[in-house]
């Protein structure tokens, strides 16, 4: 049981990384068409 | 016979363009006072004079020929389309009386396709009422058409209408503004290329795809894509239909302060009375401080109770799942990290939720829009545009979009200084901190027999936030001087009751995505950081126990204590204790210890993560003690001491010091990214973290020092 939980935290710790590295180095790109929230007073 | 000419019907949202319709047409259509009721083409006749006969088409609302949805472009296709049979003899324009100066822009651009036009002026019975009075003759002048005041509820004005629309031939079709000051070069060429075409026209066709790519527009359209006549990128065009909006605008500017006249004194409606107080430059300051002063008092009143209840929910969470679940160091990495990192960040929920729904009030009731025009007064004298304003108040929830929001800001300069002060702004990220710390600093105490001292430190927070960034506006301002204005347009709405379902769903719209989105970060870290704080090497780690009992061998020293001691000394001799320690010397002169040290270095990822990451280490070290397992961040916070100077760490020097750090610190990896994006370039993300870094460190310094 002791294994399993060992297995389940490297697992954790592993994905946790992983995406913290994404989303550091990685950022998601934002929709270029949209001025932001609300009404940008473009149009 | 009767001949027939086919009328457009077209105009902004909400100008009471399906009335007019109805009136001329005398169907029966449904009429709303919201924008993009009218969906889909609608058609209809009317009877004109002398056997002549008008098909009308009522065309979608739309702000301007720059569309970007498919409704709007039902509009553009119909206009720029001659060979449809839809095509118009004479397109009747409708305005409101009370938004003329946007509803112009529309107009402008399609006098200037060479279409004969005609400009309603629609709701022309509030005229007196608001007391504006409008030079009709002079500005049928300098606009080349025929203008017709009418009041489309009240009947008025329709013959005069039906009249001017009979006389399309006589209309003149002289373009209002020449649109080759847009790009005098470019539009040079296109002409040489295509001679005998509409300058504007060609304008329109190549700047759609910009917008909204999938439009017929004919043969022209076709011939001109054809033809390879792309020498812009779709970012430069862009910026060009900006430059085409602000010249627009300044003729249009130009032409109203001609013919219109508002007489403010003597307006009767409530809109202008309210706007007279609200809109005044002594009094409007004063109502818009105490506006404030109510919000952050009510969000410390009315969140009290929820955020206790959700503190002792996480706190014994914890403790039930280290208990139910079997042992191990998966089981505590939950009880000790997950959950404690989570509760962090939830029991913010209730004030976050608080401020949400009084923005989300002030947006719909129209008091924000008096609020941006009061602000433009103070942005103008520190060298920022009235534009800026949109994105400095939007900070107040992220950054992020407000960032995004410059983008209507024509001026580089005033752009990229806008970009630069933006994250001074207090975001909902800071609001965490900052709560925890006043909480455990700031005395309870009323002030003015009713305002509560949290709050109104709260309150002054915010607007240290704005001030910072005007004043690094003024100060970027001068390192690089500003030699354009760009212009501001703003529509004043009419004061309305917010509507309660529009308000609910902007609040759970708001708080979902900063929980959702602070929760997953947090999540990530608390897991990096319990691992980091319960594994280590060396010695003193692994021997952790029997060192501790060796010192204590023989002192009558309860085993609670005991075992108190050998969790601290665990964690400050594993992996996360070595860099806290490594960080401490620089983070000692500002008043904190190594926790709060780790705290900041994992927070430059997302300010919120803070309170969870304090949240996780304070777990760790107590997790042994069953009685300090089910109390609450707040109480563990209060009983740290500091190493050096004994006595509770968070003190009001550490905890002013704490604060000043993060209202000046650039603590956002996501806002970063998108100033690299929006400034296509790493030097200015780059030098906005160095400086905003520099300051806070600086700020922080000052004040533990002055104030311990």
């Amino acid at each position: 049981m002791i294994y399993l939980q060992y297995i389940l935290l490297a697992i954790a710790a592993v994905g946790a990384v992983l995406w913290l590295f994404r989303k550091s180095f990685f950022p998601k790109k934002y929709d270029s068409g949209n001025c932001g929230d609300g009404d940008c007073g473009c149009h | 016979m009767s001949r027939s000419i086919n009328v457009a019907l077209i105009g902004n949202p909400n100008t009471g363009k399906t009335s007019l319709f109805n009136r001329l047409t005398g169907l029966n259509q449904k009429v709303g006072n919201y924008p993009g009721i009218t969906v889909e083409k609608k058609e209809g006749l009317c009877k004109l004079d002398r056997g002549l006969k008008a098909h009308i088409l009522d065309l979608p609302g739309t702000y301007s020929l720059n569309t970007s949805s498919l409704d709007e472009s039902v509009v553009v296709e119909t206009l720029l389309n001659k060979n449809s049979k839809d095509f118009p003899d004479v397109a009747v324009v409708i305005s409101d009386i009370e938004n003329l100066k946007r509803n112009l822009l529309l107009f402008t651009q399609i006098k200037d396709l060479e279409i004969p036009a005609i400009l309603v002026i629609n709701m022309a019975d509030r005229m007196q009422r608001k007391a504006i009075t409008l030079d009709i003759e002079l500005m049928e002048k300098e606009l080349n058409t025929r203008v017709v005041l009418v009041s489309a509820r009240k009947n008025q004005g329709i013959n005069a209408l039906k009249e001017a629309i009979s006389q399309y031939k006589t209309l003149k079709t002289e373009p209002c503004v020449n649109s080759s000051v847009i790009d005098p070069e470019y539009f040079s060429r296109l002409s040489k290329v295509y001679p005998n075409q509409q300058l504007y026209k060609l304008w329109l066709v190549i700047t759609q795809d910009v917008n909204f790519g999938k439009v017929d527009r004919g043969r022209d359209y076709e011939k001109l894509k054809s033809s390879n006549f792309s020498v812009k990128s779709e970012e430069d065009l862009k910026k060009l239909q900006h430059k085409e909006t602000v010249v627009r605008y300044q003729f249009i500017n130009g032409l109203l302060k001609k013919v219109l006249h508002v007489d403010t004194v003597h307006a009767k409606d409530l809109r202008s009375k309210l706007d007279r107080i609200l809109l005044h430059k002594v009094w409007g300051y004063l109502i818009f401080f105490f506006v404030l002063l109510l919000i952050f008092q009510a969000i410390y009143d009315w969140s009290e109770y929820p955020m206790d209840w959700i503190d002792q929910a996480f706190a014994s969470l914890s403790q039930i799942t280290a208990e139910s679940l079997p042992d191990g160091p998966f089981t505590s990495l939950i009880a000790e990290g997950i959950i404690p990192g989570l509760g962090g960040i939830v029991i913010f929920i209730p004030q976050i939720a608080f401020l949400f729904l009084f923005i989300a009030l002030l947006e719909e009731s129209g008091y924000m829009s008096r609020v941006v025009f009061l602000m433009d007064h103070i942005m103008k004298k520190f060298g920022l545009s009235g534009k800026s304003v949109v994105p400095l108040i939007s900070g107040t929830a992220c950054a992020i979009p407000a960032v995004m929001a410059t983008r209507n800001i024509e001026d580089w300069k005033e752009r990229l200084i806008t970009i630069l002060v933006v994250p001074f702004t207090t975001c909902s990220a800071r609001l965490p901190v900052y709560l925890i710390i006043i909480a455990l600093v700031i005395p309870d105490q009323d002030i003015w027999w009713f305002f509560d001292l949290k709050a109104l430190t709260l309150m002054l927070l915010y607007l240290l936030g704005f001030a910072a960034a005007i004043v690094s506006a003024w100060v970027l301002n001068k390192i690089l001087p500003i030699k354009r204005k760009s212009f501001f347009v703003m529509e004043m709405p009419a004061y309305k009751l917010p509507m309660f379902k529009n308000v609910l769903i902007t609040v759970i719209e708001k708080t979902k995505s900063f929980v959702l989105g602070a929760g997953k970060i947090i999540m990530a870290i608390s897991i990096v950081l319990w691992i980091l704080a319960s594994y280590g090497v060396g010695d003193k780690f692994n021997n952790a126990e029997s060192i501790v009992k060796e010192q204590y061998a023989g002192q009558d020293v309860e085993d609670k204590i005991i075992e108190q001691k050998i969790a601290s000394h665990k964690l400050e001799h594993s992996f996360i204790g070595y860099i806290g320690k490594a960080i401490e010397p620089a983070v000692r002169p500002l008043g904190y210890d190594w926790k709060i040290g780790i705290a900041i270095v994992s927070s430059f990822a997302a300010r919120e993560v803070f309170v969870g990451t304090l949240a996780t280490i304070y777990s760790v070290e107590n997790i042994k003690d069953e009685d300090k397992m089910n109390e609450t961040i707040k109480n563990r916070m209060r009983a740290e001491v500091n190493p050096i100077l004994g006595g509770p760490l968070f003190t009001f020097a550490s905890g002013i010091s704490l604060i000043l750090f993060y209202a000046f610190a650039m603590q956002c990896m996501s806002t970063l990214a998108i100033v690299k994006r929006e400034t296509n370039s790493w030097k200015w993300p780059a030098i906005q973290f160095t400086a905003m870094t520099i300051i806070a460190y600086f700020a922080a310094l000052g004040a533990f020092q002055i104030l311990k």
